[in-house]
């Protein structure tokens, strides 16, 4: 049988990677997926440790989990095809309307 | 009956959403008897509550665990013993007949959704604030009835004045808020639960976390209940509509204070010293309130103070152990209160929003309903000997104090808080309704129903309640505290010839303070104003004390910071290195033809460069930067959590 | 064969998310994205929770996936030149974070205190659902009012007439 820590540091794996393709990659659709990756590494690591205690909950969590991801994405990518459509950004770069307005020189 | 408990607060709280979802499709003149109904049902389920055993047994009904985590279960639960009884009936039928009061008051006012939604809202927090049964759901209660407060006394928040009132509510109160969360904080790390059943047994242990518990939950007190130092928002809270001032800031949601007290009661004779405190800020509060509100001639500030000072008596009793009597005075508090208020609210509705007494008077604009209800409540607030009921529990309390520690001195501060009582009040009364000039206004014909009735109720009640509780020592019944002795002990008082010469000695001041009033008033016509007319006025100077105090060395902070570190330190230092090193490595160049230096130099001021560049891009709006910042945020927490106290 | 097949998925699962952050065209990430949910759905399985493993399949496969290839069409993205994927400007940072990150989780996991012996359950549907709809009625009857505002959002944000 699967140790606990093993599916844990699956999950935990899973995690690092969504982060770093948030933090690495700069189109909103690739940042959109590595938000992805990340809630799916943590729905592993709920599930995993439901079924080490044998209960519903970490399944029930993970439904939780699928319903928020799913709510967030879909108003994510519309607000991603705004952009697109309004500003014609693809990447994250291009919107910078919150920027500090002295800081000229920065990249 | 336990499973109809919810419909106490529910109610209202149902009355409240249908209010704000659904209030356009009512009809206009309709909304305000459906926000009646709502407070009607629930004072009604009290009553039946009442017969159905509540006042033997508690009841309780558990709605909803809010989520179950190893043995820590907070739920949405409800307990109506004879503590939160009594709370319940004086919450929701005041409650009651101030929203009935309010359908003729707000008549004319547009925007009575928002009010009559706040309104029932309010009700319902403070219904679960005294039902609660632990302390999360009591916090929730509380800050629930926090937010309506703020919303009602800047409900006509196009008048700058007003809405900074409510501002000034709210930002004092959470001094109090904040406290009050520690406190709970601090209980659950300690006994990990917060449930009243189970903690307060586990509170008669001993614990010296109890004396820090316990100021904490007194500061939350303090700030909700306006007492010294934090009842500086009280007075301004007056800006909004009478029934508001009435119902939220005279007769429950300022008596939430000791209310918790009560609740809590186990730890603070667990800590001597801070049941003292309490009962000595009551007092200071009782001469401060009466003495401030000697020199008002708003008559909302005038009842204002007098709320702050009456306040004062139910922590004096609180401090003494009395807590009984503290319930007794909040009860009948809330009945002549809640009547001062509204018929000083009538008084300025028909005067045409006028608040200063003196015109008020020349104005005569008062029926006589109404001047015949404010004498009552003016004399129940005296505390009238015999008839009213403030007397009754005003002067138990004051028996009470005594026998605490420094007790003659408590005596003291109280009984110079009954005599100034008398005279403020009275003072009022004589200018407002005792002109002898003919009068500008003529008093109209009939009061309309909804505002008399609930008028004409609550001075019967203001004249009646004090029986239920006879003074020790008299032979009359003592219902009161003999219901409440199986939850709150029974107070102390002293021998019994004491006791007879301490009653008649407050009821002398009572008579003595009324009696002083006279001259008082003559005075006052004559043009003459009272000694440190303006100190008093302003209220000892509180607010230009904690302008100074507080609100200007933050400014005065925030903006040396802005000045100083953020463009003098950071951006000009930067700069100038910058420019210096340039300036440098130039003379450098021209001067000193040697390669080496000249790079190193030009390094340098990259360096340099890139440094300020990094420093202004954290405000570069880009969501990878700050994606980065949080990512650094994460890391920065869990390392800690994971390697801080090394091996631990 | 059991372990063999868990931790093969494992290493697909991990080596697709990987996979993300270095392909250039979107429809490739997103295929990437689809096999490493895809293999997260047979994990589930393997753990013994089939309901949330169909439910993945369903939920990733068929809905979020055409989602993101519906949003791809609309915006006709497709790299801009067929050069080798650049490293974003300031890559270091992020780069040291995320493997920092990477040793601290490593060691949250490996620290826990857990028992050893592991026996193999399988939780099927009813009892999720019992699970579900019993003590977290309410829960879930939040989770739809988000869906639906979710929803509402939606529908605005994607209305023709703009003011």
């Amino acid at each position: 049988m699967i140790p606990l820590t093993h599916s844990l540091f699956v999950g935990a794996l899973l995690f690092t990677l969504g982060a770093a393709v948030v933090l690495l990659r700069r189109e909103l659709l690739f940042l959109l997926m590595g938000l992805e990756i990340m809630f799916n590494g943590a729905a592993l690591s709920a599930v995993a440790a439901g079924q080490h205690w044998q209960g519903a909950e970490g399944q029930v969590l993970a439904i939780f989990l699928m319903a928020i991801t799913t709510a967030e994405l879909v108003v994510a990518l519309i607000l991603v095809w705004l952009a697109y459509q309004r500003f014609q950004a693809i990447c994250v770069d291009d919107l910078v309307a919150l920027r500090d307005g002295r800081s000229e020189d920065s990249p | 009956m336990s499973t109809w408990l919810w419909l106490i607060p529910g109610s209202p709280f149902v009355g409240a959403l249908t209010i704000a979802l659904l209030g356009g499709r009512l009809p206009a003149a309709r909304l305000p008897w459906f926000a009646c109904a709502a407070a009607g049902i629930s004072a009604l389920t009290v009553a039946a509550a009442w017969l159905g055993g509540a006042a033997q047994e508690p009841l309780r009904q558990t709605l909803y665990i809010w989520l179950a985590v190893d043995g820590w279960q907070p739920s949405v639960g409800f307990t109506l013993d004879r503590l939160a009884l009594v709370m319940v009936t004086v919450v929701s039928g005041v409650g009651f007949l101030i929203h009935v009061y309010s359908v003729a008051f707000m008549d004319k006012e547009a925007e009575q959704r928002r009010y009559y939604f706040y309104m029932n809202l309010f009700l319902a927090g403070m219904l679960v604030l005294v039902l609660a049964d632990n302390l999360l759901l009591l916090y929730f209660g509380w800050e629930m009835v926090g937010l309506c407060s703020f919303a009602l006394i800047g409900f006509w928040y196009r008048d700058p004045v007003k809405a900074a009132a409510g501002r000034k509510a709210f930002t004092v109160t959470r001094i109090g808020d904040t406290a009050l969360a520690i406190a709970i904080f601090l209980l659950f790390v300690q006994f990990g639960t917060l449930s009243f059943d189970v903690l307060f047994p586990l509170g008669e242990g001993d614990w010296e976390g109890a004396t820090a518990v316990a100021l904490l939950i007194l500061v939350g007190a303090l700030g909700k209940s306006a007492q010294l130092p934090l009842q500086v928002w009280l007075p301004d809270a007056m800006a909004g509509p009478s029934p508001v001032s009435a119902l939220i800031h005279a007769a429950t949601m300022v008596t939430a204070g000791v209310y918790l007290i009560a609740r809590t009661h186990p730890l603070f004779e667990l800590a001597p010293g801070v049941q003292w405190t309490v009962a000595a800020i009551g007092v200071l509060t009782i001469v401060y309130g009466a003495s401030c509100a000697l020199a008002q001639h708003d008559i909302k500030r005038v009842l204002a103070y007098s709320t702050v000072s009456q306040i004062g008596y139910m922590f004096l009793a609180l401090g003494c152990g009395a807590y009984a009597l503290a319930l007794f005075h909040l009860a009948t508090h809330a009945c002549f209160k809640a009547l001062l208020f509204l018929s000083a609210g009538t008084l300025i509705h028909s005067a045409g929003g006028e608040h200063h007494i003196g015109r008020l008077g020349e104005l005569n604009a008062g029926s006589r309903t109404v001047q015949l209800c404010f004498l009552v409540g003016a004399a129940s607030l005296a505390a009238v000997p015999f008839f009213t009921a403030g007397f009754y529990s005003k002067d138990a309390i004051l028996t009470a104090a005594w026998v605490a520690p420094v007790g003659g001195l408590l005596w003291l501060f109280a009984a110079l808080g009954a005599l100034l009582t008398g005279v403020y009040i009275f003072r009022v009364y004589l200018t407002v309704f005792h002109r002898s000039a003919e009068p500008l206004l003529r008093p109209r014909g009939r009061l309309p129903t909804p505002i008399a009735v609930p008028l004409l109720l609550l001075a019967a009640l203001s004249l009646s309640v004090g029986f239920l509780e006879f003074p020790e020592g008299s032979g009359g019944p003592h219902t009161w505290s003999t219901w409440l002795e199986s939850e709150l002990d029974l107070a102390k008082h002293p021998e019994h010839h004491t006791t007879r010469v301490l009653q008649a000695l407050s009821a002398l001041m009572a008579v003595a303070g009324i009696a002083l009033a006279f001259p008082l008033v003559r005075r006052e016509r004559a043009g003459k104003s009272l000694p440190w007319q303006s100190f008093l006025q302003t209220g000892w100077r509180f607010d230009a004390l904690y302008a100074r105090l507080f609100v200007q060395p933050y400014h005065r902070t925030a903006s040396a910071l802005a000045r100083w570190v953020e463009q003098g330190l950071i951006e000009a230092g930067l700069n100038g290195l910058t420019r210096g090193f340039w300036v440098m490595a130039a003379g450098l160049r021209r001067g000193v033809e040697f390669g080496s230096v000249e790079r190193g130099l030009t390094f340098l001021v990259v360096g340099l460069q890139r440094g300020h560049a990094m420093l202004s891009a954290t405000q570069n709006g880009l969501l990878s930067r700050y994606a980065v910042s949080v990512t650094t945020g994460t890391l920065a927490l869990l390392g800690f959590w994971l390697f801080w106290p090394w091996g631990g | 064969m059991y372990k063999l097949i868990f931790y093969l998925t494992a290493v697909i699962a991990i080596g697709a998310a990987g996979a993300i952050l270095i392909v250039r065209h979107p429809v490739h990430a997103a295929l990437y994205l689809i096999a490493s949910l895809l293999a997260l759905a047979l994990l589930f399985f393997l753990l013994g929770a089939p309901l949330v493993a169909a439910l993945q399949v369903i939920l990733y496969a068929g809905a979020i996936m055409v989602l993101f290839l519906f949003v791809m069409m609309v915006m006709d993205l497709r790299p801009a030149s067929n050069e080798r994927l650049a490293l974003p400007k300031g890559w270091r940072v992020p780069t040291l974070l995320v493997a920092a990150l990477a040793v601290e989780l490593a060691v949250v996991v490996f620290q826990a205190p857990l028992s050893g012996d592991e026996i193999w359950v399988s939780v099927g549907p009813k009892a999720v659902g019992q699970s579900l709809f019993g003590t977290y009625l309410i829960a879930v009857e939040v989770a739809a009012i988000l869906l639906l505002a979710a929803l509402v959002a939606v529908l605005y944000l994607s209305r023709r007439s703009r003011p």
